[in-house]
């Protein structure tokens, strides 16, 4: 669909975008030292820490892909928000407090805590580069999709704005403005989506919401050209000849016989007549000819019951096809054990004092991400029924949803998810950064630097990521931001999670083993996506049959794989000889 | 004291707040001169030695007992949604099916999972 943008819209984007810039040059003022650019000090409250826990991890990804997803196929799309939600008991659990104990910086800090390896800190390094790369892709991804409606640019500037502004927030005050990037984006991502929820359910649902009749119900036809050019139902996409929005409820429950509209709904009630209600979704179906793409969305009419059940994504819960099924299945192992292994999120632990304000900021983080995911099925839900989502585009839904109820909660929606991309890429960058600087450069390459070198290698390092992250964005920009996260949990859960856990619960763990657990799990998870249907489809535009691997999502064996790794490579290797502990403090 | 690259070199203590008991996580041993490491040093490997308090060692069972009461949760639910995913449209409590009660269940238990760890482990 075409967008038009509006003043207003345009000037809430601005005043948002320029004041967390402006509160980075601020901060950058404050102080330029390797403990400031890198953790903020250590000394971050832990309410604080918590609120900016919210900010790094609810990514475009929990946003727009999640509501998305939702309003598209239903309960499926709530699935992720389980499934990143729990991920946060292993890191409350497990993770935390050693994590806390045995880092500085970043994560190869810690793993390489007892052993002082040079492998172990190049392993860990690029582990933590692959995965921010991965996770970078769905956050710019996401970042071009809204500025596209927002502003009317097209989707590429987007992309070049939030590298360009997530760049600026990262170099002028590293950790610090970072910190505070995210706190204020959290705090304000949890605020606007109770405010949307809140307008959802006073609004209840209606018949046909946003048409003055009924919902025109003929099939729409998008055609791309070799050449480029959209056509619309056969004829040029213009902003007077468009696709029509869709997403409405056809029949409401029989209790409400003679009514178009329920009136206000209290949450329970709410989903509970959804589930009674009868909706059209629009389902697409491509086909390719010599005169170009052709994308034909046609409206099926749906039970909310059947759409709040499991099954309208992941096909195989209800066709009971066993490859489907694992797939299913090993994302949401993915989504368990990622969390705790994703850098940007554990580099956070190093912001707070001590041990007991990382449990505390964890559960603080646990409180509002959890209330947020609540949240997350009542903005889909209200995207579905809304009249208003764009049938190209799922990681439009919740920005579409409150441009439904007016222009101002549009532009402050959009403003706020675009500040959850500068919040998460700003934690992203800084992961990347702090491996590349840190861990690579001076500690792998035994490059000796002062503290204003460190602070300026890791400068350099943004600026580089920033580039790639840009160019990602453009790349990957036709796929579910959802879907691409997925990915980059895999990664993260394969590679780093057995290290971890194993360094913290098996003595018998050597240096060996973390090497050989890392990369494997690493090279496995991502050998994986790149031979997987997934991928063969979207990525090489290649027939999903002729892929090599049974399911897309690797989870189910490059996990254990780990395990299994590291377990065999330090029976089978000396055990190392840990550092003494009095020279744990002492090390770079 | 910094380390060679400018580095404090008080972590995991806090220089400015200073805490005897500040690790009671898993996996985490105390060595006889007050530092922190990783599990291996249970064993007296690398010189030090396991000592931690009482209060510290229940919370770390709490802390693992709380982690596999949600293990056990978040894997039946995952068993209900691959395997009888029929019974989640049921409506035993009336206005919502099982898949979303289950789910909000879920989001509350991880919650109310962490805040019971908060209250119930020794601040200090």
């Amino acid at each position: 669909m075409l967008y038009e943008s509006s003043p207003l819209a345009l000037a809430i984007f601005a005043t948002f975008v320029l004041g967390v810039i402006g509160l980075s040059f601020y901060l950058g003022r404050k102080g330029q030292s390797a403990q400031a650019y890198y953790a903020a000090h250590g000394e971050v409250h832990w309410f604080v820490n918590g609120i900016a826990f919210a900010g790094d991890y609810l990514s475009a990804a929990s946003f727009l892909g999640i509501c998305g997803m939702i309003a598209f196929h239903g309960y499926d799309g709530f699935l992720y928000s389980i499934g990143f939600l729990a991920g946060w008991i292993v890191a409350l659990f497990v993770i935390a407090e050693p994590i806390k104990a045995l880092g500085r910086f970043t994560f190869a800090d810690a793993l390489d805590a007892r052993f002082n390896s040079r492998g172990i800190k190049l392993a860990v390094a690029v582990s933590t580069l692959v995965v921010s790369v991965f996770y970078l892709i769905p956050q710019m991804v996401g970042a071009g999709d809204l500025i596209v409606p927002l502003l009317g640019l097209p989707h590429w500037a987007g992309v070049v704005l939030v590298g360009v502004a997530v760049t600026v927030i990262v170099v002028t005050a590293g950790m610090v403005s970072t910190t505070w990037v995210q706190f204020i984006k959290g705090s304000l991502l949890v605020f606007f989506c109770g405010v949307l929820a809140a307008l959802i359910l006073d609004r209840g649902l209606t018949v046909n919401a946003g048409r003055a009749g009924a919902e025109n119900l003929a099939p729409q036809v998008r055609t791309v050209r070799p050449d480029g050019t959209v056509l619309v139902d056969g004829v040029p996409q213009s902003r007077s000849h468009d696709l029509r929005p869709v997403g409405t409820i056809l029949r409401l429950p029989d209790r409400y016989a003679g009514r178009t509209s329920t009136g206000p709904l209290r949450p329970l009630e709410y989903l509970g007549v959804l589930e009674d209600s009868t909706i059209v979704t629009w389902t697409p179906s491509k086909r390719v000819d010599a005169e170009g793409t052709h994308v034909t969305y046609t409206p099926v009419e749906r039970k909310g019951v059947d759409l709040l059940k499991p099954g309208g994504y992941f096909k195989g819960l209800t066709t009971g096809n066993l490859a489907d099924r694992l797939d299913f299945a090993s994302l949401m192992l993915a989504l368990f054990c990622g969390t705790a292994s994703l850098p940007h999120i554990l580099i956070r632990y190093y912001t707070v004092k001590d041990a007991a304000a990382a449990r505390q900021s964890t559960v603080v983080g646990i409180a509002a991400i959890g209330a947020f995911y609540v949240l997350t099925l009542y903005l889909g839900l209200g995207a579905m029924t809304s009249g208003a989502l764009d049938p190209t585009s799922s990681n439009m839904a919740a920005p579409l949803l409150a441009k439904s109820f007016s222009t101002t909660l549009f532009a402050i929606i959009s403003a706020i998810a675009f500040t959850t991309v500068l919040g998460t890429v700003s934690g992203l960058i800084m992961a990347g950064s702090g491996a590349v600087a840190h861990d690579l450069v001076e500690n792998v390459f035994g490059v000796r630097m002062t503290d204003h070198e460190k602070v300026r290698c890791g400068k350099i390092a943004a600026v580089g990521l920033g580039v790639v992250a840009m160019a990602l964005g453009i790349l990957f920009r036709s796929f579910n931001v959802s879907f691409l996260v997925g990915w980059a949990f895999n990664i993260a859960a394969s590679a780093n999670l057995p290290a971890l856990v194993m360094l913290l619960f098996w003595p018998r763990t050597t240096k060996q083993g973390i090497i050989a657990a890392v990369t494997v799990g690493m090279a496995a998870s991502l050998g994986w996506i790149l031979l997987s249907a997934d991928t063969y489809e979207k990525v090489y535009g290649w027939s999903r049959e002729a892929s090599v691997v049974p399911f897309s999502q690797p989870g189910l064996v490059t996990i254990p794989l780990g395990f299994f790794v590291l377990v065999v490579v330090s029976l089978l290797s000396p055990r190392s000889a840990a550092r003494p502990a009095s020279q744990i403090d002492a090390r770079g | 004291m910094t380390t060679r690259f400018g580095f404090p070199t008080s972590l995991p203590r806090s220089s400015k707040n200073e805490r005897s008991d500040e690790i009671a996580s898993p996996g985490m041993c105390r060595t006889a001169d007050g530092r922190y490491t990783a599990a291996s040093h249970r064993t007296g490997a690398g010189g030090s030695e396991h000592m931690t308090t009482p209060e510290e060692s229940r919370g770390r069972r709490l802390g693992l007992a709380l982690f596999w009461v949600y293990v056990l949760l978040y894997a039946g639910f995952m068993g209900l949604v691959l395997f009888r995913p029929d019974l989640l449209s049921l409506r035993p409590f009336g206005g919502v099916n099982l898949a979303i009660a289950s789910g909000m269940g879920l989001i509350a238990a991880a919650f109310g999972l962490a805040l019971l760890s908060l209250v119930a482990r020794p601040r200090r």
